[in-house]
């Protein structure tokens, strides 16, 4: 299997995770154990009873910036989106965060600057952190549950009138520039490590630090890409039929 | 004057014949090698010494950042990446863009600054995979620096320096571009690293 070749079905998920190590997080938050021999993706979603063809393009997703699902997006619940982007979001706020905070923790310097250094760099980092979850938090609260009742309105063609008095104090245009603030953040402590904080005595930590921001990064953006390109556009058709309905 | 030379790296054979015809319009340009995938990729550009590689996006994207960091610093080789669009990617490790769908004009005339710039770092024995922009602050931005830190808006700095809200911006934008930090967070950590105000002045 090539580096960018499609992610198909009868691929073994053991050569998949050879190629591209960055899906490991996606597919964990499927709750797949590892110890898969030779089993197919097939086989594992059989297994573990989850959409094959879900997984498929969630693996494609993040394991391709260019692939873009359009034709397919379209079979798939909003609840299935949903729920996998709420485990996402477990996974930055429960445990990818919290732990690259431990880490931070354990940074020490030689020199009279320590305290400055770590109040410091907990101080951004706990802003990042808190600008997440009200992030996540307001995806949760209020664009998701949204989301799943115009599904539902629209599939079974009821409560129309109430959708449409949603749509106008909500939109889902509104939500696709919610995004760039907290990437902003994330390349600054980046470049703040790389460039200006003075080295640490346990310099592996830092290390450490950065590739693990460095992986965030690109899981956040992947993640993001997956509710721009497929929520939101699966939103905003249901949004036009609805419409159409009054 | 010596050659600036190129390696590719693009799946497309299409693509790569484009590429070719294009820089093949430059003077004293030479491309060594095509290559349909980035296998080897870091002994290929030890092995030829090119000036810079121009490589499909989503091929750039599988090199582990460790790699692309020697690539560029201790094999002093620019980047060029190609694909239909860039905008989930600002990568810092790329130094010029051509996009798909750019008319013939757009692709020469960045093609040509690339290839000025390959050429000037050449000349000056200078390596050419980073950029020569200045990275120090001037005086008057360091004041900003120290504004921004203190929690001040655009336009409070603005007043306080009886500037335009205009020029304050640009300093924000130059701000950003030379230390590679834009929020004004991200600014307060830098002016207290650099003990250019104190963390008592913190609000």
């Amino acid at each position: 299997m090539k580096s960018t070749s499609l992610i198909k079905a009868n691929h073994a998920l053991a050569n998949v995770i050879h190629t591209d190590f960055t899906l490991l997080s996606v597919i964990k938050r499927f709750d797949i154990k590892l110890g898969i021999s030779d089993s197919t993706i097939r086989e594992i979603c059989e297994n573990y009873n989850i959409s094959l063809a879900f997984f498929l393009e969630i693996l494609n997703a993040y394991h391709d910036k260019n692939y873009f699902a359009t034709k397919k997006l379209q079979s798939f619940s909003i609840q299935l989106i949903v729920n996998f982007l709420k485990s996402s979001h477990h996974y930055y706020n429960n445990e990818k965060i919290l732990s690259i905070e431990r880490q931070i923790q354990k940074l020490e310097w030689d020199s009279p600057d320590h305290e400055r250094n770590l109040t410091i760099l907990k101080k951004f980092f706990n802003e990042y952190k808190n600008e997440v979850k009200a992030h996540t938090g307001h995806e949760e609260e209020t664009v998701y549950p949204y989301a799943i009742f115009i599904e539902e309105s629209c599939s079974k063609n009821e409560n129309i009138e109430e959708c449409i008095s949603k749509m106008q104090n909500y939109s889902i245009t509104n939500y696709a520039k919610e995004h760039d603030n907290i990437e902003e953040k994330l390349k600054d402590l980046k470049n703040i490590i790389i460039k200006y904080l003075p080295p640490p005595s346990n310099q592996n930590i830092l290390y450490e630090i950065l590739s693990e921001l460095f992986l965030l990064e690109k899981d956040l953006s992947d993640h993001a890409r997956i509710e721009e390109k497929i929520l939101v556009p699966k939103i905003l058709e249901m949004e036009e039929k609805l419409k159409q309905k009054i | 004057m010596s050659k600036i030379t190129f390696l590719i790296f693009e799946k497309s054979y299409l693509i790569r014949k484009g590429i070719v015809t294009l820089i093949e319009e430059f003077e004293n340009c030479e491309i060594i090698f095509e290559y349909n995938d980035i296998e080897n990729i870091h002994s290929l550009i030890k092995q030829h010494k090119p000036n810079a590689v121009i490589i499909n996006l989503a091929l750039f994207n599988f090199i582990p950042i460790n790699l692309i960091t020697r690539i560029r610093n201790e094999l002093h080789c620019a980047i060029m990446a190609i694909g239909p669009d860039f905008e989930s990617l600002k990568s810092e490790f790329i130094d010029e863009y051509l996009y798909y769908f750019d008319d013939k004009s757009e692709l020469l005339k960045r093609l040509k600054h690339f290839v000025d710039n390959l050429k000037r770092t050449e000349s000056l024995g200078k390596n050419p995979g980073i950029k020569k922009t200045d990275h120090e602050l001037s005086e008057r931005e360091k004041g900003v620096v120290i504004l921004v830190a203190k929690g001040l808006t655009n336009k409070e700095i603005a007043d306080t320096l009886f500037i335009s809200i205009h020029t304050a911006m640009t300093h924000r934008k130059n701000i950003a571009r030379k230390l590679g930090i834009k929020t004004a967070s991200g600014i307060t950590v830098y002016a207290i690293l650099n003990k250019l105000i104190d963390m008592k002045d913190l609000k």
